[in-house]
């Protein structure tokens, strides 16, 4: 699984490659199948219980060991996991950043076409913000 | 002392006994290997289907079930019970069943939330039967000299037709314990037209006959040679603390042996305890007494002024703020509600909700040799043994959790919280069990609240009454806020409750979450986000519907639009209930379906008398799709009562008929009570609400008198599990609401009912 900032840093790299005529629509749809993929980590690493959930998707929201079932240090020393027990996921992919990012290039899609200069802004910003974490939600 | 049945002590006593099918407990083989995993396989410790963790078979043929998730009226060990024993071809009168105790590495994921049982453990309990049979036909094959392929198990019985042979499952036990498991891959599972219980609707709870006898132990039956009883005073607001207290007085009540102050927990306070002080004493009664006789100052902490109307004054604005994170973006909702020919807009309030289990939590601990054994009724157990574990400074293998019988659940019993008290007093009196009990006041006055939440909604509508454009503000404090540092904004598996993932057809939808905190413990209950999401938008179509002069019921579908299979990730979910969403798309052909059932089982279109009006709702949740149709009758004075609810559910195949009707009507009854009288209302920071006199929820008189549960879909065996214990919830209360307009024009956009209608 490949963390979702590198993911996206990679389509940046790709973005940058990609030839200076391409329009906007063209970038988005690459981004697209990250987000795609990005989600369905993001499903998979948040998982169906409400408990796990909560712990998994706070502690990936405000970035801190919240704890949970899959995160304690006393369980770790138990007998290791048998192959077809998945046992701790990792720490959840950010689902909110995946959310929030497929809400500006939702956006940037609605620009396509007739606002190329504004759907490129709209892109910029919002992967300058993924990148930077100016997203991120404030916390007291 | 009563006997609590509990795998962990079965173990000892089938050691001892001969021929038992209760094998040591061995690893599965390998999966294989996927690159994303999803459902069970995503959860902490996955599932197991060896057959030597779950089925046990006695020399007298009596086959134990293991069932490693709680029962709390939902029918689990039933459902379990039958998976397996269908499986394994077993007589279902010779089936018991044992609770497993807190070990996931063992037995999987116990987490009994999210409506997952069956669907995540269906299959694997299957195998776990079928592998079972297997390993008996082996057995009987090489005691005979027979191919395995002719010898047959049907019933209990094992045969060789050639031969006439024939021999009890109980006469080959000790043989077939003696097999190598059968690879997952080599069993052959039945087909649905060779089951002998699943999908039948006449099997009843097989815990039925020692529930109605008395014979059954749940949390707060617990009892032990020795134990003590124990109450806490607890801070009455959340995140308070004992400044000082006297226990002067407390200590003269006879029976009570000891006071003992409990620190509040760090925040975030998770599954901690409140703090507080504790009496414990001889006796229950006792140690209520000597809590009345505290003399406790308390520190408030800094949600001492947490005022729930005011409260509900701040989410407003905030819902009606345009900063909010913006977390569903399809077309351009703003420039089309502007451009639209009509717009429309109401907000929603939903309050705080308690679960009331009708047992409050209960918990008995004893600490001994080291080691520490639990008695609980606790929806969580491996998170309830790890916790302790830490909690007390050992090793969770040192930690036993039995697990009870849950007097109802609800999410509140995921909380291990009530158990940890009892840890630490067991402690405190140098191991001695003691059993800590919560009042149905404690209950209500220190849950893990249903969050309190404003919905904003906006629709443009085109010239026809459609609407083109939707905007969705939800403005809720978190579930988060009890994992991590005061987050301000919902969890995307909250928002994945009917918010990112609401399956319109509407070109123009933008969803935004603004900013919210909590003030008190918000924790997860029955449905959770579902509730308020489906409340505000299904409310709001029928608005809309009523805007636009259309039927609420043609509108709905139209605005449901064509039958079609969604991927939700492409709207902005990212949580699917933790489900593929290539295996779980979400389907309208089956939303569209259960509200034409519901619909016209309930004769809607028909004439209604004056006053009395019909109501319909539908909603897609924790991957099933459940439509409600209710009938109401508005008096005079603005009572309401419901005479007839019609719930139709979609949840994939069958597997146990009868507890999917229960646990709709289950959801009809607790519905009607989020819509005509439930909530939880805060002043100074403290739960006003003390005891079911004014915690309110539906009584006999105020029940519906008729519920009618339509099973809709499940013909094809193959079609994924669907959940069943929440998602029946949600569409209840809109569905009531609506027909509450239907028959008095007056819109209810605040819950609960209440006194709205008598003026």
């Amino acid at each position: 699984m490949i963390p979702f900032r590198s993911a996206m840093t990679a389509t940046l790299l790709a973005l940058a490659a990609t030839p200076a005529a391409a329009d906007c629509a063209s970038h988005l749809d690459l981004m697209d199948e990250v987000l795609d993929q990005a989600s369905r980590e993001s499903i998979a690493t948040s998982s169906g219980g409400q408990a796990v959930a909560g712990a998994r998707e706070a502690r990936a929201m405000t970035e801190t060991e919240a704890p949970g079932n899959d995160a304690t240090a006393a369980e770790a020393a138990q007998e290791p996991q048998p192959p077809q027990a998945p046992g701790h996921a990792p720490p959840a992919e950010a689902g909110d950043q995946v959310q929030r990012l497929r809400a500006s290039l939702d956006e940037a899609r609605t620009q396509a076409g007739q606002d190329e200069a504004a759907c490129r802004e709209t892109l910029v910003t919002a992967l300058r913000e993924l990148v930077s974490g100016e997203d991120k939600p404030d916390n007291p | 002392m009563a006997v609590l049945e509990n795998v962990s002590r079965r173990a000892v006593l089938l050691g001892m006994g001969a021929g038992a099918l209760v094998l040591s407990l061995g690893l599965p083989t390998a999966a294989q290997e996927e690159p994303l995993k999803f459902g069970a396989d995503a959860m902490p410790h996955g599932w197991q289907d060896d057959p030597r963790i779950f089925v046990a078979i006695d020399p007298d043929g009596t086959v134990t079930v293991t069932v490693h998730r709680s029962e709390m009226g939902q029918g689990v060990r039933t459902s379990i019970a039958m998976a397996v024993a269908d499986e394994l071809e077993a007589d279902w009168t010779r089936v018991r069943v044992a609770q497993a105790p807190g070990d996931e590495p063992t037995f999987g994921n116990q987490d009994t939330d999210g409506s997952r049982s069956l669907r995540h453990f269906f299959h694997p309990m299957r195998r776990a039967g079928a592998a079972a049979r297997q390993m008996l036909r082996q057995a009987a094959a090489a005691e005979w000299g027979v191919p395995v392929d002719e010898v047959t198990a049907e019933n209990h019985v094992l045969g060789h037709a050639a031969s006439g042979r024939q021999a009890d499952y109980g006469e080959m036990a000790a043989r077939a314990a003696e097999r190598e498991v059968p690879a997952r891959e080599s069993l052959t599972l039945k087909s649905p037209d060779q089951f002998r219980y699943i999908g039948r609707d006449d099997i009843g709870l097989i815990d039925n006959p020692a529930i109605v006898t008395g014979g059954t132990i749940y949390g707060i039956d617990a009892k032990a040679d020795g134990m003590l009883f124990a109450v806490i005073a607890r801070p009455p607001v959340y995140g308070g603390r004992v400044a000082s207290h006297d226990a002067t007085a407390a200590l003269k009540v006879p029976g009570v042996e000891r006071v003992v102050v409990i620190d509040p927990p760090p925040q975030p306070s998770e599954f901690q305890p409140l703090g507080g002080v504790a009496v414990i004493a001889t006796n229950t009664w006792a140690a209520m007494r000597g809590r009345e006789a505290l003399v406790i100052e308390w520190e408030h902490g800094d949600h001492g002024a947490y005022d729930s109307e005011a409260f509900r004054g701040e989410l407003e604005q905030s819902a009606r703020s345009t900063d909010g994170a913006v977390v569903r973006n399809q077309g351009d909702a703003l420039t089309a509600l502007q451009q639209a020919p009509r717009r429309f807009e109401a907000e929603y309030y939903i309050p705080h909700l308690a679960q009331a289990p009708m047992e409050p939590p209960s918990a008995l601990v004893m600490i001994r040799d080291g080691k520490c054994e639990v008695w609980a009724c606790v929806q969580a157990p491996q998170v309830t043994r790890v916790r302790v574990a830490e909690k007390l400074g050992l090793d969770p293998r040192d930690v036993t959790v039995n697990v009870t019988l849950l007097g109802g659940g609800f999410g509140r019993k995921s909380k291990p919280d009530f158990v940890l008290e009892a840890a630490i007093l067991s402690r405190e009196m140098d191991g001695r069990p003691v059993k800590v009990t919560w009042t149905r006041e404690d209950d209500l006055h220190h849950s893990f609240y249903h969050t309190v939440s404003v919905e904003h909604l906006q629709a443009g509508l085109d010239q026809d009454g459609r609407p083109v454009a939707w905007l969705h503000r939800t403005a809720a404090p978190t579930i988060g806020s009890i994992f991590a540092p005061d987050p301000m904004q919902k969890l995307p598996f909250e928002l994945g409750m009917g918010l990112t993932n609401m399956p319109l057809d509407i070109p123009n939808v933008r969803a935004e979450n603004p900013q919210a905190q909590a003030h008190t413990r918000i924790g997860w209950y029955r449905s959770v986000s579902n509730i308020p999401h489906a409340f505000a938008i299904q409310s709001f179509i029928a608005e809309l519907a009523h805007e636009a002069g259309r039927d609420h019921r043609d509108y709905l579908l139209e605005v449901i639009g064509p039958a079609r299979k969604i991927n939700p990730v492409e709207q902005g979910d990212v949580w699917n209930y933790g489900e593929d969403p290539a295996r779980y798309p979400i389907d309208t052909g089956r939303l569209r379906r259960v509200i034409e059932t519901a619909s016209e089982a309930a004769g809607w279109g028909k004439e209604m008398p004056a006053r009395s009006g019909l109501g319909l709702a539908a909603h897609y949740s924790f991957v099933s799709y459940v439509a409600v149709a209710a009938e109401v009758e508005v008096a005079e004075d603005g009572n309401v009562r419901v005479p007839v609810v019609h719930i139709a559910i979609d949840c994939g195949p069958h597997v146990n008929p009868d507890r999917i009707r229960s646990q709709m009507e289950g959801a009809v009854i607790m519905g009607t009570g989020q819509a005509l009288m439930s909530q939880i209302t805060f002043a100074e920071g403290r739960a006003q609400q003390d005891n079911f006199d004014s915690y309110l929820v539906p009584r006999m008189d105020s029940a519906p008198r008729e519920i009618h549960v339509h099973l809709v879909g499940g013909e094809d065996p193959d079609q994924p599990l669907g959940g069943v214990g929440e998602p029946g919830l949600p569409p209840v209360t809109p569905a009531i609401v609506n027909a509450i307009f239907a028959a008095t024009g007056k819109r209810i956009r605040q819950l609960p009912v209440g006194a709205q209608l008598s003026s």
